[in-house]
């Protein structure tokens, strides 16, 4: 049977790595005369306890996992996740109403629902009602960006 | 204690608390009821919007969603098996067969009369406990804060992770992203890799809004269901008097289970409800039919954890120890208002501490009135698509984490916070350890090598302080205690 790493081991490899970094960057902190409570102490001991904990992890879950356990579904997720970079990136040259506007839009008919003009409408109104509640009512201000 | 009066009369005497707690309540009500949503995703949503709002205000909005949701769930765990919350999933066992029967009204009724007094007493030990605790731990120094610190952490890792190795490296891991940023003592800058942003540390509203808001939502967004199934139609809502009367010390006896499980950090709501369930249970007379409808399976649960919600605020406002993630977050909202809960509060704002108590004791009231009446508007709410749902969820947590400092970077991060929380959580790793190691571990370090210092470098200063010593005792048994635990669930022990 063809097998495969589990997500566990890989975490655990990941932290071992990432205490590993830590200790390094941690190591090139200046001393502080007269102590040895200096600061860079406290995130050595952290990498000190971090990277066993993660070794552990890898350890325990180093027996490969059987390739065929099915995960659940993670394309909504990614998707969704996708247009929100998106929305985070176009929102200063757009505007706030424009961009959540559209946001909305794509994310309610990426997630199946087909009345486009139905949802067009329920992400405008919805533009609207934060802009007016952050802006007017809170005083934060949002992009304006070309179109609003 | 007239200062305290006086600053109790004018917190109440004020139309915007009044309208804030009203809100917080009727939205809390909501995400409770909602499935998927959670209390710590309410109030973390919220925070952001409580930045230009006077302290009280802000205040009461947040404690009003706390109680809100703790009570929300129950609405659909007893009404169409549905249960909101973790914590309600408790008062499901007993409160759906009730609904079959065509008793849903019934079953509501006790559920809000139980919350209401297991509220209650939760609220009167929080005002009896936390000024005790406070006064006690004025004579801490820096090795007792730094033991207690590590001993909220042991006991949330102990508590908040069915894989207590995979709760560790959490924390740590939060831990480690507390020392980001300018070291408070030497003033040098840790791990920034040049980013000014960064000068300031992790950015606490960002990540919090991210772990529990976007992650959620991103989770709300895999689930199956695109809404709700149809409700059943609850029948008469107040609780009669043989009913109140049966279920009287069950409620009682959970209330004060409740509260004492709330105040252990770490163990929140939900082990609160189920463990006020199983003591019912444990206890019951020959008569009573638990899992069929038994109405003190209902009492307990929600007497427990109301209380526990409660309970949750007396570490919080004594020691400046979040209670569960709910509080974790709240101590974000009230740093934001420059405010610093812990022993100090008691002496040099005790007006504030008491009005926080009376606004605690007032949601409770408000919970009742409006989980009991307003039930079936509640159903008709959560029947939103979740198509819906997450992306206004999204957007809302971008906004907020904007909205703190108008900076992108903070949106920036809250999308990588979320997608790191998404993760964490589909491979069993829990966050809540990683907010509250972002909470304490500033307390954690700067007290450590402070009491270092003191000692000239030598560790025994934490173990030759009673204190301090006992405080680690308590951590290190909390550890072994847990490994036992775990031990014996794998072989099948428990």
């Amino acid at each position: 049977m063809k097998r495969r790493v589990s997500v566990d081991a890989i975490a655990g490899a990941i932290v071992v790595m990432l205490s590993m970094a830590v200790a390094v960057g941690a190591m090139r902190f200046p001393p502080t005369s007269g102590t040895v409570a200096g600061p860079a102490l406290f995130p050595l001991l952290l990498a000190a306890i971090w990277g066993p904990l993660g070794l552990i992890l890898l350890l325990k879950h180093l027996r490969v996992a059987p390739v065929g356990q099915a995960a659940a579904p993670v394309r909504p997720m990614v998707g969704l996740l996708g247009l929100s970079v998106a929305y985070a990136g176009v929102l200063p040259l757009l505007g706030f109403v424009s961009a959540s506007a559209l946001y909305l839009t794509i994310a309610i008919e990426f997630l199946g629902y087909r009345h486009r003009w139905r949802a067009g409408a329920v992400a405008l109104s919805l533009a609207f009602l934060v802009f007016w509640v952050f802006r007017g009512v809170m005083a934060v201000p949002l992009p304006d960006g070309w179109i609003g | 204690m007239p200062a305290e009066i006086i600053e109790i009369l004018h917190t109440l005497g004020s139309g915007a608390v009044w309208l804030a707690l009203l809100g917080g309540v009727l939205g809390g009500l909501f995400v409770g009821a909602m499935p998927g949503l959670t209390a710590t995703m309410g109030v973390a949503l919220l925070v952001p919007f409580t930045f230009s709002m006077p302290i009280m205000p802000a205040l009461a909005l947040l404690i009003g969603v706390y109680s809100g949701a703790i009570y929300g769930g129950t609405i659909t765990a007893v009404l169409v098996r549905t249960p909101g919350t973790p914590a309600s999933a408790a008062t499901l066992i007993d409160g759906y067969p009730l609904t079959q029967r065509g008793e849903g009204g019934r079953a509501l009724a006790i559920a809000a009369a139980a919350a209401l007094s297991g509220g209650t007493i939760g609220t009167l030990l929080l005002i009896l406990l936390s000024p005790q605790i406070s006064a006690f731990a004025l004579r801490f120094g820096a090795p007792e804060y730094c033991a207690l610190a590590l001993c909220g952490l042991t006991m949330i890792v102990a508590i908040s992770a069915d894989n207590p190795l995979n709760g560790a490296i959490a924390a740590v891991g939060g831990l480690i992203l507390a020392t980001v940023g300018i070291d408070p003592i030497s003033g040098y800058p840790r791990f920034i890799f040049g980013a000014v942003s960064l000068m300031e540390g992790v950015s606490f509203i960002p990540a919090l809004i991210g772990l529990f808001a976007v992650s959620e939502a991103l989770r709300v967004a895999d689930s199956d269901a695109a809404k709700m199934t149809t409700a059943a139609q609850p029948h008469g809502w107040f609780v009669r008097q043989a009913d109140a009367i049966r279920c009287s010390w069950t409620a009682i006896k959970s209330a004060f289970i409740g509260t004492f499980v709330g105040a252990m950090p770490g163990a929140g709501c939900d082990i609160a409800a189920f463990l006020g369930y199983s003591e019912a249970k444990r206890s019951a007379a020959p008569a009573d039919r638990f899992g069929e409808g038994e109405i003190k399976g209902i009492a307990a649960p929600e007497a427990a954890k109301t209380a526990a919600s409660s309970g949750a605020m007396i570490p919080l406002l004594s020691l400046g120890v979040p209670g569960d993630s709910v509080t974790a977050v709240m101590i974000g909202a009230f740093i934001i208002h420059g405010l610093q809960p812990g022993p100090l509060m008691f002496t040099e704002q005790a007006g504030l501490v008491y009005a926080i108590f009376a606004l605690v004791l007032l949601s409770h009231v408000l919970v009742f009135g409006f989980g009991s009446i307003g039930a079936r508007l509640f159903l008709r709410l959560v029947a939103i698509d979740r198509r819906f749902l997450a992306p206004i969820i999204l957007l809302l947590s971008m906004v907020g984490a904007y909205a703190m400092r108008s900076n992108m970077v903070d949106v920036w991060l809250a999308l990588g916070f979320g997608a790191v929380g998404y993760a964490m959580h589909r491979h069993g790793f829990p966050v809540a350890p990683v907010i509250l190691a972002l909470i304490l571990g500033p307390m954690a370090e700067e007290n450590f090598r402070r009491a270092l210092v003191i000692s000239d470098g030598s560790p025994a200063i934490f173990f030759e302080r009673p204190i301090a010593a006992t405080l680690l005792a308590l951590a290190v048994l909390s550890a072994i205690g847990t490994a036992w635990r775990r031990r014996r669930m794998i072989h099948g022990l428990i």
